[in-house]
Parts: C-alpha cells; structure tokens; sequence
C-alpha cells in the first residue's frame, strides 16, 4: 500500500510542481513532525503511513516529545514544518499550548481539522489570537486513508516549504559566486573600486594557521541585464603578494573567470610622438603582449639579456576592450563615474605640470609635454599597450626609456606579472587597468594616485558594464 | 574632516536625540562622513559606503569576539537590511543566538495589516531612487521572514535616527526629511551617550506597535508557492486574465491565490491593467527561470 501512496504522491507533485528537477529534488533534507492522535487508530494509520511517504520523498521525520518539555525546544527549532492532524482535541490543545510557549513556531505550523471545527473554540483562538494562518479545514472523512484529499493538501504544503528552501538556496548561490576578481595594491585603489560597486559585503576568514584572508563582494550591473558578481581584494605592492593573492582568490572562489588588475601605475612618456605620449592621470590597458616582467633577465658580464615568458590577457575582455575604445563616444560614460568617485573620495585632479625628469636640474630641463589633438585636456584618455612589471620601485628616467624602447611598453608597474602568471597557471584570463600617476624618474611622487586610482576603477566599471553576462 | 560647523551640528543632534549637555570629551568621533545620495554629488560631500563599512566592520568584530549589548536601530525606512553587509551581520548574531536587532521604523497603519501590503511599503522605500533588484529585495525580505531582526513600528515625526550596540557604539545621523539626500552621519564612541540613547529607543519601542516578523515568511511562501510558479509559467507563455488564472486547478490546494497574485505583483513579477489582463514582467522571466 505505501508503494501506491508514493506513486500517487509523486503524481500529484509532478502536476503541481512546475519545476523541472521535481524529480530529484521532492522533499529533499526538509525536517518534518507529524502530530497525531494516539488513540485513535485511523489518524495513527494514516500518520504512519504519510510518515513513510514522506521519507521515502527525502524528507527527514523528526519526532518531538508530545510533553513539549523545554528541552523540545531546540529540536522543534530545527524543524521546517509541523503538521498537526487536529482531528481530536488532544492535538488541537497542542497546537495551542506551542504557541502560548513559543508563539514564533506558529508560522512552521500547518494544522488540519475538520470543518466541523470551524467556528470552534480552538480555531478562532489559534487563527484569531495566536495568527496561525496555515489552517486546513476539511471534511471529516478526509482523515482516513481512503480518500487523497488530505494527503494531496500535506503534499502541497511541504512542497511549498520545500520551495522557500530552494528559493534561499537560489539566492545564496548567485550572491557567492563571482565570476570577475578585482585586486588592488593600494588602499586608494581599493577604495575607487568600492565606489564603482554595488551591495558590497565583507568576507573574512582566519584559520587555525593563521592565514587571514579579507575579501569584498559586491556588484556591477551589466547593460544587457543582470549584474556582474564581482569579489575585490587589495595585495599590497609587489609581484609575490599580488600572486599569492590571485592564487587564494581563485581557489576559495573557483567560479572567477577572470582577474583584474585595477589601479596606478607609471607612464611611460613619449614627447616625441605625441598620440603615444601618456599623461598623468591617462589610462593604459594591456594589449594582446599582455605584461612584460622587465627583472626576468640572464645577466651575464656585460650583458643584459631580456627572457620574460609571454602572458597574454584574457581573449575575450581584450577583445571586448578594443571594441569598446574603438566606439567610444566623445564624451564616454566613465567620465560621468569618474567624477562621481572624484566627489565621494574627495579627490580633486592636480593641476597637469611639465615632465620633469631631472627635478633637481633647475626648470630649464622640464621638458613641455606634446597635446594629442584628439584627447580632452582635463579628462583621461585610454592608451593599449604592453605594461611592464617588476618588483622595484622605478625612479629612474634612463631605465624607463630603456624598457620604452625594448618593449614598447606604456605603463611601469609591481603587480602585475604576479597576476599574469597565476591566472595563466590556472587557466584563467587577466586584464590590467592603469591609471598613470608619475614618470617613473626622479620627480615621482604621490599627488596623481587618487586620481589615477579613481580614472582607472571608473574605466573597469565602463567595461565590465557593458561586458554580457557568461552563457551558462 | 570634521570642521566647526559638523562639530556644531553634532552637539545639536545629539541634544534633539535626547542628550542633556553633550560634550565633546564625552565621545570619541571614530568615523564621520557628510552623505550625499545622488548622482550629482558635491564637492565635500560623500557617498556613505565607507561610514557603513567601518561600523559594520566593528560590529561583526563585536559579534565575533564579545558581548554586543542592546543592538537597537531607531530609523524611518528600516535601509540598514538593504546593505548586504549588515543583514550578513544580522544573520551572524540570529546563528549565534545573540539576539537580532531590535529594529523601530515608520510604517502606516494602514499598510501594517496584510503581509503583501507591509512588504510592499517596504519595497517602494526602499526602491526610492535607485533600480530595483529583486535578488536583493527577496534577500532582504528573506532576513526578516528568518527573524533575523525583531520589528517594532512608530509613529515618530522628525526622529532623529541613530543605532546603538555594544554597549557604548552609536552611529548618529543629522536630523533629515526622509529619503533626504543630505545629511551627516557620526561614528561615535561614547558609554554614556550610548546608555542614553539606549533609554530613549527603549521608551519608543514602549509606544511602538510589534511588527510581526511572519508576514515577511508570509509573502515568501506566497512567492514561492507551486501556485506561484505555475501562474507564471503560464504568464510565460501569454497574458491570462484574472478569472482564468483562478478558475486553475492549483487554486483548489492554494488557500491563498488572491495573496500569491498580489505578491508576485508587489515584487514587479507581474503586472495587471484596467481589465484584470496579468502579463509576465523580465524580473518575473527571470525569477521564474533562476527559480
């Protein structure tokens, strides 16, 4: 009999149910008490035999001690639904006396009494009193095994649980699962990319080992609907710590398809041509030669010999990237982000001075940087290039010429080959976002990197927005 | 930076919130910021992100390390839940039976009464001004119907709103019109004005009406109902008109269809016109389909 009750059972949630891992996923982990009569032996037939079902339907029957005793309480908190069969009054004033003691229980309570019951005592004081509002009223011949009208109402109403269950479940997996890593090496690079983000959330973890791990999730929407998950976490400066950093935030978040690099670094100037000249508070991107790791040498007498792997960034994003500078408007959107950063960190942009690549020299060796025709005066503008990276501090005019001229690269900076090689190592793509903030020669100072940090967290939002969503 | 005139702003807050002779020595100033809520922001004035972080911050290392004391918001729309962080925190203390936060915020009368309208009054607040997700409005419904948090409604006119905890943390806000997009915020740091607070909230909360935190669960078992899913499935497919959704076969195990129709509606799952004419919206597309 109780392999004719399941197959009904599971006719019944096939038709009601419109989801279609119905099969798999009936009553799945719920926590269910059944009360019944103990007397009378139709309701003790029937709540056995709806015990079973609903096991065999992978539910998990708890049974509570019918005392309610206060040290029910805990097992009655881990319970997702009561089900009362409030045929006889004896279950009825239990359903009573669970609400006066624990009056948070009566929303996991679903009665069913016969509609004789109606306007009884007990009703109106469990419904009008206590606000139970799962109250089933149904003939009085329901309760026996004979007819489906009862057991199709129980079935119902545990799937509906189930369906909170599975909802919770929805929502918690698309609020973990980025699919974007930002990493940044400065506290005001972090910041910037807070600001570009939405429904931020912190995430710590600290092992027994002490390893202590500090993430930010958050949002960025994407114009062809849905939203970017994005997890963001600053390094500190340095190849090491921006790889280790890669590493970790793949591992404790695999769904991540791609990592950024998102913050300053040095320009790399060209006077004498000025369309690839950098400015200060311009944006460089790397291209398809990705980052080049410029203290990756055989260094031999008199020899210095250049044998940095190659690492390309991800196909698609540099892709995505090119189309999107080359259809850039006049006046782009990032610009309307960046100001917006600008005004919630309260950074103002410096005034644009000359390259003073010897400082000291007195000002008859600042050299007058060259205007672009095409690129705003006060506003950045986005160059693609290789970006160089290194673990030193660069200050040196000589040195950066030297690599401008080997490498062609347009930025300088320390974190980036880090990421190159661990995203490359684990099969994921890599993008670096720069916003310039000195010369890498002697004048090098802090007054751009706000700025820097800003126009480059502005321009990563401008792209992952306009970026669609992964196809499952 | 806080200058004279913030400082001036504060002390008088401070006496509006019930504060007999507030002193600067009485307090530490652990985090301020002047909020400005809108795309054309001001020079000088900020977004609130960082204020938020840095008291929430404290608060999960409160809930982690040590005892939180009376955790009390006095606000107008109740918008802490809508920050991700701070129901994060508000879940963290519920797992470690901490007690939730005592939340008093304005709700009509009239809007108190069904599970769909009090949750709807909530959505329109908090939607105010920005696009509305639903993910987010459904997680923040979801800690509520958890009992995350423990609701109480006043009547308060020009309240001034602030959160107390661990026993000597406030976060003070100026004086403000609701939904204003203008105010200064304080961290502060202070036993006294704490405890002081804490008295004020708990004689508003005397004269509050509970908010019965199952209405949220309510609304949840409504969306997610078999009911639920099969309106929209047939939505998906073409507009039904009212009388031909209820006349389903689901209606007769659904004891509530009128309230699964409202709610999908309240949360722009769906929509009706004059003619009682349903249609599926993208966010019910959407729903449906993660669901």
């Amino acid at each position: 009999m109780v392999a004719v009750s399941l197959i009904r059972a599971k006719k019944f949630l096939k038709t009601v149910s419109t989801s279609p891992n119905i099969n798999k996923d009936f009553f799945n982990g719920l926590n269910i008490w059944i009360s019944a009569s103990s007397r009378k032996k139709e309701i003790i037939d029937l709540a056995q035999r709806y015990q079973i079902v609903f096991q065999k339907l992978g539910a998990n029957i708890i049974q509570i001690d019918k005392n309610l005793g206060n040290d029910t309480k805990d097992h009655i908190d881990k319970l997702d639904l009561i089900i009362m069969f409030a045929a006889t009054p004896g279950i009825s004033a239990r359903a009573l006396e669970i609400c006066n003691k624990w009056p948070e229980y009566k929303y996991k309570m679903y009665i069913y009494m016969p509609k004789e019951y109606e306007e009884g005592f007990i009703r109106r004081r469990l419904a009008e009193f206590h606000g139970v509002k799962r109250i089933r009223h149904l003939e009085e011949k329901s309760f026996c095994l004979r007819t489906p009208r009862l057991f199709e109402k129980c079935l119902y109403d545990i799937l509906q649980e189930n369906q909170v269950k599975r909802m919770r479940a929805m929502l918690a997996k698309s609020e973990h699962k980025p699919n974007i890593g930002i990493i940044t090496a400065l506290p005001h690079e972090l910041n910037a990319v807070l600001e570009t983000m939405y429904d931020i959330r912190l995430e710590t973890y600290r092992t027994p080992d002490e390893i202590y791990q500090e993430y930010r999730l958050g949002t960025i929407r994407c114009d062809f609907g849905g939203k970017h998950n994005i997890v963001v976490a600053r390094a500190g400066k340095g190849n090491n710590k921006a790889a280790v950093l890669a590493t970790n935030l793949i591992n404790k978040y695999p769904t991540i398809k791609e990592i950024f690099m998102v913050g300053v670094a040095a320009g790399v100037p060209n006077v004498k041509n000025a369309k690839e000249h950098v400015r200060l508070g311009d944006i460089v991107i790397s291209d398809e030669h990705g980052v080049i790791q410029y203290d990756f040498i055989k260094q031999n007498t008199n020899l210095t010999h250049y044998d940095p792997p190659a690492r390309p960034p991800s196909h698609a994003w540099l892709t995505h990237a090119t189309n999107h500078l080359a259809l850039m408007k006049k006046t782009p959107r990032y610009w309307s982000y960046l100001d917006k950063i600008l005004a919630n960190l309260d950074v103002i942009r410096p005034k644009t001075g000359p390259l003073r690549d010897c400082p000291w020299a007195s000002g008859r060796k600042a050299i007058k940087q060259p205007t672009y025709d095409r690129a705003h005066r006060k506003r950045p503008r986005i160059l693609a290039g290789p970006i160089a990276s290194s673990n030193t501090v660069l200050k040196s005019a000589r040195v950066r010429d030297k690599i401008r001229d080997v490498f062609k690269v347009k930025a300088i900076e320390m974190e980036a080959s880090g990421i190159a090689e661990a995203t490359w190592q684990a099969g994921k793509g890599y993008l670096v976002v720069r916003g310039i903030c000195d010369f890498a020669n002697d004048d090098k100072n802090k007054k751009w990197q706000p700025y820097a940090a800003a126009a480059a967290a502005a321009f990563t939002r401008d792209l992952i927005e306009t970026m669609p969503l992964m196809q499952e | 930076m806080i200058d004279k005139t913030d400082t001036k702003i504060l002390i008088q807050t401070l006496m509006k919130a019930g504060v007999e002779c507030p002193r600067l020595k009485d307090l530490t100033i652990l985090d301020f910021c002047k909020v400005h809520i809108s795309e054309l922001n001001k020079p000088g004035w900020n977004s609130s992100k960082r204020i938020y972080e840095t008291t929430n911050k404290k608060l999960l290392e409160l809930v982690k390390s040590s005892d939180l004391g009376k955790c009390i918001h006095v606000t107008s729309e109740m918008r802490a839940l809508t920050d991700p962080f701070h129901r994060q925190i508000c879940e963290e203390m519920r797992r470690q039976n901490k007690g939730g936060f005592i939340i008093l915020y304005k709700v009509p009368l009239e809007q108190r009464r069904t599970a769909a309208s009090l949750v709807e009054w909530n959505l329109i607040r908090w939607g105010k001004g920005k696009i509305r997700r639903w993910e987010e409005e459904l997680r923040t419904i979801d800690v509520v119907a958890n009992r995350a948090v423990d609701l109480f409604a006043y009547e308060g006119q020009n309240q001034i709103q602030f959160s107390v905890f661990g026993h000597q943390f406030i976060l003070l806000q100026e004086r403000h019109l609701d939904l204003s997009k203008k105010k200064r915020v304080w961290f502060l740091k202070s036993d006294r004005i704490s405890q002081i607070l804490i008295i004020k909230a708990e004689s508003l909360i005397k004269g509050a009406e509970e908010i019965d935190e199952g209405m949220f669960r309510e609304f949840t078992l409504n969306l997610s109902s078999p009911a639920s899913s099969r309106c929209l499935k047939k939505l998906a497919s073409k507009s039904y008109e009212k009388s031909s959704l209820l006349r389903d076969s689901i209606v007769n195990y659904e004891p509530d269809i009128l309230g699964v129709l409202y709610s999908l509606k309240t949360m722009e799952f769906i929509t009706e016109d004059d003619h009682h004419v349903f249609n599926i919206t993208r966010k019910g597309y959407e729903f449906y389909n993660a669901f």
